[in-house]
């Protein structure tokens, strides 16, 4: 069944009018016969996944064909905004959702800046898009009107350049009366670690996202037209103020956020000796990327659309540009140094003394910028042995310009340089790059390499599907810092702390900490309140940081308010428990929705709303082929000890480990094979395709623990069910291929006639073996 | 007419960097703008930078201060004059 069967089949699901106040439309684009469909989701999505990830996520599974690869144009490439996005403030994201080209898992990316806003007040909630345009496409959306435009005059133009000739084309102003996500010349040639711009800096960076927008040959998906009000003001105003103040009042935003941005956490991972570097072989590195480093090139700030945080640093190193924004705004902070309270004193007095990259006086498009953020800052630093902070500065606005994840891209180099080190690679496979750690030179042209496919950067572009691609050889897999296939997102090693880690192996795009960052694991305040934490995380958590003891408590409360806050749209720094305790919660979400809405939610319903989220999202993963034993952690991490810090030595305990991740799942409501269990598949299967028949098996078999399987694929008589069942759970063939089992409708034995026999969603199926013997 | 900023702002000082003509100051609770400072980004920008970047929608017209687009071009004009003197 292709993509346009499967829309022919859910459209009959949809609406033609919105179904609660303020709903957007979602919009098919059909990008091969330049066709449009516009429909409204049903009530139920809203009310178990809400909007944004959690919709995204419903129509995915609705629309997917899991044996096809990422890259083929069957499989749609789904946009969608919170349902609160522009409405309330710091709710300005949206998600990109997909089978990952990069990764074995989902690919789900979320972002910021103007773009989610603009759609939403232009009347969409989400676009799937899907079919290869005959010819590079710029799709144009203002309000009612949609047309595919011509990218031909943009094809080859990188993300500093296409915005501004969108401008000049189209007679508007980025920002003000026009939004664009948009791909570079990586995504056109299909680099698996480029993203889809969404400004300057703004990026949905994991997954390969920019990759899947080139498959379908979209350049760009523009807004046309300045943002409407969805309703009037006034019934959100008064709760939009007490959700303001919380995000502005609360100290980590306040000292940090807004005065210097994510590049606060480099100290604290680098005091804990906690920091990846040289591909995670060490975890401590140089002072001089401590985050007052890059005070005198920080001109200011900026932000996303109504974000009352401005956390976006910018840098300007010309001679023409001017820094000192936030200088020494964390002097004397001692929670951003809470293992050597001193280092919160210790200032560097860094000098404004760039002059040129080649030390020339000589200066280009590539020494002013965005950024970077944190994650920037540890992958083009201390992970492939980078200590000039000009030197990130300036590869953080070359990754920009070119559109590159710089968690995959600066993992993909590091593992390379790692390779290289241990002589697994050569400079006859490098085209005669030295990949010595640090060579910054190599580094910069192999950014350029990488986004055109050219010499070694198209093995730096196949990322970390290298092997598979065969660019390296299986021995490479050991030094591979990836889950599910997905490099890491954070600098941050997680070996110390065991709910981070047990975050990362676990989350559903791959290893990445933005599903459930638990931050509070350190934090010294709700440590020494031990009834606050386990209020907090709705369980006893360890006060010690390299404990296993209750760290499922707080990756499944972390999860669940953060699928919530992707869903409404709201920005993750400013949700409760990834920065702070005091930040909004789902209580303050569900008041705002309730206004926007006018559906009654309350705070009690949104944790299981979040945990429905991350439900469904295991369940694709599930069809995917992914299994337990994919939510697990880079070797290394199991294997090889810190050498320094206050936790030297300190490593993951596989044993303990998997008894944590079984508490994890046990808590979430998942089976051992980390699908969701019981009557709770059954229910999510209902929601999100309308069937669900619990098939009862006669013993364990391979997938399926709980010796039941539930089929979610519409199927009509016993026959198909057999065949679901198969693809359902491919690795129990040989068994479900067994003559000898007889089906079994509501307790009726089918003893012949299958393909007559009736199924319908709610029956109960029982696989029983034939009684044999004398 | 110049912009007011009502009391349901939250103080978060992302008008003031956006404000070409340096017209917000901090208040006790609430930013305030001057209103002779204020050319709602008339001669700067097509909108006005502070309503565009306000979280909370807290920045509306001010009825005791109405103008024209003429008169705004007017002061924006005689504030760069005094800008240039």
């Amino acid at each position: 069944m292709g993509i346009r069967d499967k829309l022919e089949r859910l459209v009959v699901r949809l609406h033609d009018t919105p179904q609660y106040n303020s709903q957007g439309a979602v919009l098919f684009v059909d990008l091969e016969q330049r066709r449009t469909l516009k429909k409204y989701l049903p009530l139920e999505v809203m009310r178990n996944f809400l909007g944004g990830r959690g919709a995204n996520m419903w129509l995915l599974y609705n629309l997917i064909q899991e044996e096809r690869a990422a890259l083929d144009p069957e499989v749609p490439l789904i946009f969608g905004t919170g349902i609160l996005t522009s409405s309330m403030p710091s709710a300005t994201r949206g998600n990109f959702t997909s089978k990952s080209p990069e990764s074995d898992a989902i690919l789900d990316a979320n972002g910021g800046d103007y773009f989610p806003s603009f759609l939403r007040t232009h009347g969409y909630d989400h676009v799937v898009l899907y079919g290869r345009a005959p010819s590079w496409t710029l799709l144009k959306i203002a309000y009612e009107n949609v047309d595919f435009v011509d990218a031909a005059p943009y094809v080859g133009m990188d993300n500093l350049e296409l915005p501004a000739a969108i401008e000049r084309d189209f007679n508007c102003t980025e920002r003000e009366d026009m939004a664009l996500a948009r791909i570079t010349t990586a995504g056109e040639n299909q680099v698996l670690c480029a993203g889809i711009m969404g400004g300057i800096k703004a990026i949905w960076a994991r997954g390969g996202g920019g990759a899947k927008m080139g498959s379908l040959k979209l350049k760009g998906i523009m807004v046309h037209g300045a943002p409407r009000e969805l309703q009037p003001v006034e019934p959100m105003a008064k709760y939009n103020k007490v959700i303001g103040k919380k995000i502005i009042t609360t100290s980590v935003i306040k000292n940090a956020l807004k005065m210097v941005g994510t590049p606060f956490l480099y100290k604290p991972s680098r005091v804990l000796c906690a920091l990846g570097t040289k591909n995670h072989q060490e975890t401590s590195w140089k002072e001089s990327l401590d985050a007052d480093n890059f005070d005198p090139y920080r001109p200011g700030m900026d932000g996303c659309y109504l974000c009352p945080v401005h956390c976006r640093n910018q840098n300007d190193m010309t001679p023409e540009g001017h820094g000192g924004w936030g200088a020494a705004a964390l002097k004397g902070l001692t929670g951003n140094a809470s293992y050597d309270k001193a280092q919160a004193s210790v200032e560097h007095a860094k000098a404004r003394d760039y002059t040129g990259v080649h030390h020339d006086g000589k200066f280009d498009k590539y020494d002013k910028g965005d950024g970077p953020e944190y994650v920037t800052l540890g992958k083009f630093g201390p992970l492939i042995g980078i200590k000039e902070p000009e030197q990130v500065l300036r590869l953080n606005n070359i990754l920009n310009d070119l559109g590159l994840d710089s968690a995959s891209c600066g993992s993909s180099i590091a593992w390379a340089m790692e390779l290289y080190q241990r002589g697994i690679i050569t400079q006859k496979d490098t085209g005669g790059l030295d990949l010595s750690w640090g060579n910054y030179a190599v580094i910069e042209k192999l950014l350029f390499m990488t986004a055109k496919r050219e010499g070694f950067g198209d093995t730096i572009a196949d990322s970390a599907r290298a092997v598979e691609r065969g660019k390296y050889p299986a021995a490479a897999l050991d030094y591979r810092m990836t889950v599910k296939g997905l490099f890491q997102s954070d600098p941050h090693d997680a070996r110390i702390l065991k709910a981070f880690a047990l975050g990362l192996s676990v989350a559903t795009r791959g290893m990445d900490h933005l599903r459930s960052r638990p931050t509070l694991e350190i934090n010294a305040r709700i440590n020494d309140d031990p009834a606050l934490k386990a209020s907090l995380y709705n369980g006893v958590v360890s006060a010690k940081p390299n404990s296993y003891e209750g760290k499922e408590y707080a990756v499944r409360k972390c999860e669940n308010n953060f699928a919530v806050g992707d869903s409404v749209g709201m920005c993750r720094f400013n949700t409760k428990l990834f920065n702070s305790p005091s930040l909004p919660d789902p209580g303050d979400f569900a008041v705002q929705l309730t206004s926007l809405t006018g559906q009654p939610f309350v705070e009690a319903e949104m944790d299981e709303i979040g945990r429905n989220i991350s439900g469904i999202e295991h369940m694709l993963n599930f069809r995917l082929g992914l299994r337990a034993k994919d939510d697990t952690l880079p070797r290394r991490w199991f294997e090889e000890a810190l050498t320094e810090g206050p936790f030297a030595g300190e490593k993951i305990d596989r044993t303990e480990f998997e008894a944590m991740k079984q508490r994890f799942y046990t808590v979430t409501g998942l089976n051992a094979e980390g699908l969701p269990a019981g009557e709770w598949h059954e229910k999510l299967s209902r929601l999100i395709t309308g069937f669900a028949v619990r098939v009862d098996l006669p013993r364990q078999l391979p997938g399926a623990p709980e010796q039941v399987v539930v089929i979610d694929e519409n199927v009509t008589d016993a026959t198909e069910l057999r065949k679901a069942l198969l693809r359902k759970l491919p690795e129990a063939a040989s068994d479900l291929n067994d003559s000898s089992w007889n089906i079994a409708v509501n307790g009726e034995m089918v003893l012949s006639g299958e393909k007559a026999t009736r199924i319908r969603s709610g029956d109960r199926v029982a696989l029983v073996p034939i009684i044999a013997g004398g | 007419m110049a912009l007011l900023i009502n009391d349901l702002c939250i103080a978060c000082d992302v008008c003031l960097a956006a404000c070409p003509n340096k017209a917000i100051s901090a208040g006790e609770d609430i930013f305030t703008i001057n209103p002779d400072l204020c050319t709602e980004c008339v001669g700067h920008h097509a909108v006005s930078q502070c309503v565009k970047v306000c979280p909370v929608r807290a920045i509306v017209p001010d009825p005791a201060h109405r103008e024209t687009k003429d008169e705004l071009q007017a002061k924006y004009d005689r504030l760069m004059a005094q800008k240039a003197a």
